[in-house]
């Protein structure tokens, strides 16, 4: 059985194994009722107006922290205010001044035991502190009427921390979010907990670690960060190290209400890495690079993703509201292919870096969303994007940009009655600038074939002529035709010339 | 070199890819012609192979004589140009052009610049090069039309639809391969449509069918169709025609359509009875127009117009045969031939050539060769000399009215020809000359004889014209739209002749004067009738004249009294009543100014007497007057109605009974009008036998045996001789005491007229002009007469003749024997 090693883990405030250091109330240890270790602090909180608990110290928090504290209490939820009303606030004294950070309420928690996360880098919602020199870091809860006189409150490892990297498992036995979110649950960092089969995040996880082997691979498995108040930035999952294989199968990772996460699957010592099946929703930037498979995935109101080289094929990109671009064509495009870009502001960035030797949209589709566009060319200059397969890329916004597609263009000449004539010089040229696309004669079907690589839609003239002596003359055919995104295939009807009696 | 050639090489091809050339032309070498679907089935085998699928179609065909070129295939962006030279080597079918009109900004197609000819550099060999004009534009030169005129066209293919490329400079060099050519118009542009038309019918050998074309509303516009390298001479031989004629004026801005599409193709070779037809060609596409032609030899016009004198034949020329110069290339069909002498013959050909100095002349039928000497010269028709009456027949083209049928209503008609006293079969030759291919320097009413067609609308109203309206201006018909040219109008008689009618007109609308503004509707009349075709002012069968609608005849010989049918412009048929002559032949005579030549006269007898009461004088008239009225009508066997006679006023028989005999010109109803020389005060060397009048006017006013009647003296004498235009000798003693200062007037009433006068008409009482004289009557019952002649004044005097006749309904014929008068002195 594979067991994760978690390390750079979030540090501790008190893991409440005494009541030492700890004050506001009276407080006794408590066995039973705990999240980590072998107690948690109780005790019994009944102010009509503010509960504060408490752990004294030394912090420096002059770089800012997450703070993790977990709580069970009765009063909030029959006594407490409203979050609105700053019903249980975390706060930070430095010997002269407070500061309160407001993480629930009544309305918000029930009661049992929560880890309230609050980033010391927010703006207090009330008073101010020095944060190089706190003293206290404590909860408390407003009340709006007199708590009944029973032990109604425990606390338990206090932390404060990003996050934690997680390494362990082998090729055999590799860890996935079960195996964190149970050593995670024994130390109670609350970084991966599960519930219910789900998996919440609140952290900076970290897959990977130098040379320690660590096989990630994880198997539909759902996972969602928290809507928390933390740093905007503080949200990710990073794989990393060399002996690192992460392999993700299936499965969903998530960002609730505003949050967004960086998927960075970019560092350079990565040893392995695949994203097969799974969706991805609300990321903000994806990172992938050369060697790794990111298929079959789902990209829902994601930020940009930058496949680098991988080998990024049979996605979905959809709802992307990135600003720059949903997917950023990479400096090669070789492994780029199969991609489904569906209601996205901006489809693919090509900018600066993207590859500018014959840029290839293969099978890159677009849905067409009026008043957004395929492709951003951020690259300050005109490029030729060159359509393969099913792509169909026509917008774009930015530095002009040309769609250049290769198609198949198929000419059938049939005469009247129906029967394919033979020998039919048929030609296609485009009416831009006469290049000729095909000049050749049907073959004993009455088909001519070819192929175009080119831009995509390209309006061309059909030419089928049959006039010459010594078999059935036909009056010359002409038209208007448009090559799309998925060729040409036009049936033509010749009609015998009554007029031409040419005999030589 | 052509990139291409097709139809036995005869058919350059050049393509777009060799400077922009994209166009047909014409090479030659094989054959002359070819049709449109041989161009069209050549185009299409030309253009089906992998090596020229990427030149657009030539062609496409609407019909099998119907084709388009220019831009066919629908991605062509620079239409095929074909050569309107080599348009005159297509037969068969129609052709229109699709994408020559330039649209700046859209459609580059082809444009034609006018140069000044006299400083074009720019030639034909130029043809493929490009072409720059001074101020920026450029293009690929196509082709150069020069038909020999002021201006040259420059038929290029701009570099592109930018305005830059309009070749739209009013002056300005064009340069092409070094060679310049100042551009005096800026360049035109449009679609051309060439209409097809094609002759059937029988038509004599060696016609030359001509066409013209052009606005009929402005004479110098309508003009014959010509080579479009040549301003003399059209591109096609003799006999049938098969050709192709642009419809669009490609000096007008936007190639306008010319006259509607209307082209008139006339085959009038001089000799033959005419034809013509006017063909309302198609103005989208052309179309293959039939041409029914009807020509065939006049056995009524065999006279020649051309004369050439030869030297010494070898051979015998013979009349009918084709005669053709060895070094002039003229030709001729011979009508009169005189050995080693002259050659009498119609010309043929188009151009018509003349006979050089000192050529070889050869007979083709005969095969006898001759010298000429010196040009042709004119004869027949052509001349006056050749005329009975040594006088020209006139034509005039205005309103005027009389009464062919002396119904006793005057008829309207609009075309006078004044036969100047030659016989009709003369004035006849003399029409078809005015109206001969080649006659371009005889004006029918403005235009040239070789296209006058005649009338075709006669337009009658009951209300009044509205302002003016005059002949010679050019009408048009609101909402029916149709127009014409008005030959005669009228406002009393409120009618109207037009000629080059297109369109129909109606009774309903207003007709408008284009020109001077005037308006009438034509509410009672507005009636189309056909052209006399075979000869546009009248023809001639059986020895008689059938003149054209609205023609009238003026002056002709007694003779031909009842040989002539008339048409008024209000239509039915005209003809003088029964007439009959009674001629006196073996006469000597001559100019009626002399004294040498005979006295002819026949009177009307009266159981045996001469009838000197034929007429009872009304009474009333003065000495002096010009009418003179008699009681009643005057009989409708009175000669001289409108051609004049003589009449004798007797002065009441039971008192003096003196006879003054007055020459009168007309006479209507009851009232005879005389040939009046109004009075006048003679001048110096008047006396009693000698009147002068230093004004003068005696020579075409005054003849021998005219009335004197000097109210100075009160006296009254006859004219001996007219001496001169202003000196006269009287007969015998004159007037006595007649001198200068005294006025004089004469055929004039002599005396105060009562009605106790009477007057009687002499049926011929004057000078012999000839070796005979003669009078035409309207035969109403027979008429005994009596023909006197005497002559005592000539180098042989004769005693006087006398034989009295009878008219019973034909001509009378009476040769006068002349026996000496050895006695008189």
């Amino acid at each position: 059985m594979a067991t994760a090693t978690l390390s750079n883990t979030p540090t501790v405030i008190d893991n409440a194994e005494s009541t030492t250091n700890w004050g506001g109330d009276s407080f006794s240890l408590e066995p039973d009722i705990k999240v980590q270790g072998t107690y948690s602090v109780a005790c019994t909180q009944t102010n009509n107006g503010t509960n504060d608990v408490y752990v004294t110290g030394s912090w420096n928090f002059s770089t800012d922290v997450h703070l993790r504290l977990w709580m069970n209490s009765s009063i909030v939820a029959p006594y407490g205010d409203t979050e609105a009303n700053g019903g249980v606030q975390i706060f930070l004294y430095d010997g002269t001044n407070t500061a309160y950070y407001t993480v629930g309420g009544s309305d918000t928690y029930g009661g049992g035991w929560k880890q309230w996360v609050v980033y010391t880098g927010n703006t207090p919602d009330s008073g101010s502190v020095n944060k190089s020199s706190i003293t206290r870091i404590g909860i408390r809860i407003n009340t709006t009427s007199k708590p009944r006189n029973v032990t109604n409150g425990w606390y338990d490892a206090w932390t404060y921390g990003d996050g934690y990297t997680i390494t362990g498992g082998t090729s055999g036995d590799p860890i996935d979010w079960s195996h964190i979110a149970s050593v995670d649950s024994t130390n109670a960092y609350g970084i991966v907990t599960e519930k219910d089969g789900v998996y919440f995040l609140s952290g900076d996880i970290k897959i990977g670690s130098g040379s320690t082997t660590t096989y990630f691979e994880p198997s539909s498995q759902i996972c969602v960060y928290r809507d928390l108040p933390v740093s905007s930035s503080l949200y990710q999952i990073l794989f990393q190290g060399t002996g690192c294989h992460a392999d993700i199968s299936g499965g969903t990772i998530a960002a609730a209400g505003t949050q967004r996460f960086v998927f960075d699957a970019n560092d350079s010592n990565l040893n392995s890495f695949t994203l097969d099946g799974a969706q991805l929703t609300r990321a903000g930037l994806s990172y992938f690079k050369a060697g790794q498979t990111i298929q079959n995935c789902t990209f829902n109101d994601c930020l940009q993703i930058d496949p680098s080289t991988s080998t990024f094929t049979k996605n979905s990109i959809v709802n992307s509201t990135d600003t720059g671009g949903a997917l950023l064509f990479p400096s090669d495009d070789s492994n780029l292919s199969g991609v489904d870009f569906i209601n996205n502001d901006y489809g693919v960035e090509y900018d600066s870096n993207s590859d500018t030797t014959t840029p290839t949209f293969r099978s890159l589709t677009f849905d067409d969303v009026s008043g957004k566009y395929d492709v951003n060319n951020t690259s300050g200059s005109s490029v030729t994007i060159y359509k393969n397969g099913t792509a169909n890329p026509n917008s774009y916004t930015g530095s002009t940009v040309t769609f250049s597609g290769s198609v198949t263009v198929t000419i059938t000449v049939k005469d009247e009655a129906g029967d394919p004539i033979h020998n039919v010089q048929t030609a296609v040229y485009k009416t831009s600038d006469r290049t000729e696309i095909m000049n050749e004669d049907t073959n004993s079907s009455g088909v001519a074939t070819e192929t175009y690589t080119g831009t995509t839609p390209v309006d061309v003239e059909v030419r089928c002529r049959k006039a010459s002596a010594g078999s059935t003359k036909y009056i010359n055919y002409s038209s208007l035709q448009t090559i799309t995104t998925s060729g040409l295939s036009l049936s033509v009807t010749l009609r015998e010339d009554t007029n031409n009696n040419a005999t030589t | 070199m052509a990139d291409a050639t097709i139809l036995n090489g005869d058919i350059g091809i050049n393509y777009l890819a060799n400077n922009r050339q994209k166009m047909m032309y014409w090479i030659g070498g094989t054959n002359d012609s070819y049709t449109m679907n041989e161009l069209y089935s050549a185009m299409a085998t030309l253009l089906d192979e992998t090596t020229t699928i990427d030149s657009g179609s030539a062609f496409s065909a609407e019909t099998p004589v119907e084709y388009t070129t220019g831009k066919i295939d629908s991605g062509d962006t620079e239409p095929w140009y074909i050569t309107f030279d080599l348009m005159e080597h297509i037969t068969g079918g129609a052709l229109r052009t699709s994408g020559w009109a330039r649209v700046e900004t859209s459609n580059t197609g082809i444009v034609i610049a006018p140069v000044t000819a006299s400083s074009n550099n720019i030639v034909v060999g130029d043809v493929g090069n490009d072409i720059t004009h001074a101020d920026g534009d450029s293009g690929t030169l196509l082709e150069v039309i020069s038909d020999g005129g002021a201006t040259d066209y420059l038929v290029i293919r701009p570099d592109s639809h930018s305005s830059t490329d309009s070749f739209d400079s009013t002056s300005g060099n064009l340069t092409c391969n070094s060679h310049t050519a100042p551009q005096n118009a800026a360049a035109t542009t449009g679609d051309m449509i060439w209409a097809n038309l094609y002759s059937l019918g029988t038509i004599d050998s060696n016609v030359h069918l001509y066409l013209y074309q052009g606005s009929v509303d402005d004479d110098v516009s309508r003009v014959r169709v010509h080579s479009w390298n040549d301003n003399t001479q059209d591109w096609y031989d003799n006999g049938h025609i098969d050709i192709c004629v642009a419809l669009k004026d490609i000096t007008s801005s936007a190639w306008s359509i010319i006259d509607s599409g209307y082209i008139t193709v006339f085959g009038r070779k001089y000799g033959d009875l005419y034809s013509s037809f006017e063909v309302g060609c198609s103005t989208t596409s052309g179309g293959r127009n039939p041409i029914p032609l009807q020509t065939s030899a006049d056995l009524d016009n065999t006279t020649g117009i051309k004369k050439e004198l030869t030297g010494t034949w070898t051979g015998t020329f013979v009349t009918g045969e084709i005669i053709t110069g060895g070094t002039s290339g003229a030709r001729g069909i011979t009508t009169a031939v005189t050995a080693n002498t002259s050659l009498t013959y119609i010309p043929i050909d188009d151009p018509q050539k003349d006979f050089q100095d000192a050529e070889t002349i050869t007979g083709s039928t005969s095969g006898a060769t001759a010298t000429s000497s010196g040009t042709p010269s004119d004869t027949g028709p052509a001349v006056a000399s050749w005329f009975t009456n040594s006088t020209t027949p006139t034509i005039s083209f205005t309103h005027t009215t009389y009464d062919v049928d002396d119904d006793g209503s005057d008829e309207n008609y609009g075309i006078t020809i004044n036969c100047q006293n030659n016989p009709l079969t003369e004035v006849y030759e003399w029409l078809k000359y005015a109206t001969r291919n080649g006659e371009v320097t005889n004006d029918l009413d403005g235009i040239n004889g070789e296209r006058y067609v005649g009338g075709e609308v006669y337009l009658a109203w009951t209300g009044s014209v509205t302002g003016t309206i005059a002949e010679g201006a050019d009408v048009t018909q609101a909402n029916s739209g149709a127009t014409g040219v008005i030959i005669a109008y009228d406002a009393t008689n409120k009618v109207m002749l037009l000629r080059d009618v297109r369109g129909t007109f109606d009774t309903t609308n207003v007709v408008t004067d284009n020109d001077n503004s005037g308006s009438v509707t034509p509410d009672l009349a507005a009636v189309t009738f056909a052209p006399k075709t075979a000869s546009p002012l009248g023809t001639f069968a059986g020895g008689t004249f059938f003149g054209a609608r609205g023609v009238l005849l003026s002056n002709w010989v007694a003779a031909d009294e009842n040989s002539f049918q008339l048409v008024p412009i209000e239509g039915g048929t005209k003809e003088r009543p029964q007439a009959i002559s009674i001629t006196v032949t073996n006469l000597v005579g001559g100019a009626e100014t002399s004294a040498l030549h005979d006295r002819v006269s026949v009177f009307r007898l009266s159981s045996g007497n001469i009838n000197k009461t034929e007429y009872t004088a009304a009474g009333g008239e003065s000495a002096g007057d010009a009418t003179l009225v008699v009681s009643g009508s005057i009989t409708q066997d009175t000669p001289g109605k409108s051609t004049g006679g003589a009449l004798v006023l007797v002065d009441d028989p039971s008192g003096s009974g003196t006879e003054y005999k007055i020459r009168y010109s007309s006479w209507s109803s009851s009232t005879f009008t005389l040939a009046n020389f109004a009075a006048f005060t003679s001048t110096s060397g008047t006396n009693t036998t000698t009147i002068v009048y230093s004004t003068g006017g005696f020579s075409s006013a005054v003849k021998r045996g005219d009335l004197v009647y000097n109210s100075t003296q009160g006296a009254v004498g006859y004219v001996k001789t007219v001496d001169s235009d202003t000196q006269l000798t009287l007969e015998g003693d004159g007037i006595t005491g007649q001198t200068s200062g005294d006025t004089i007037e004469i055929n004039c009433v002599p005396i105060t007229v009562t009605s106790s006068d009477n007057v009687y008409v002499p049926l011929i009482d004057k000078i012999a002009t000839g070796s005979s004289e003669s009078v035409s009557i309207i035969y109403v019952s027979p008429i005994d007469f009596r023909v006197k002649v005497r002559n005592t004044r000539a180098s042989t005097p004769i005693k006087p003749y006398s034989s009295d006749g009878s008219t019973t309904g034909t001509d009378q014929s009476v040769a006068v024997i002349r026996t000496e008068d050895t006695i008189i002195t």
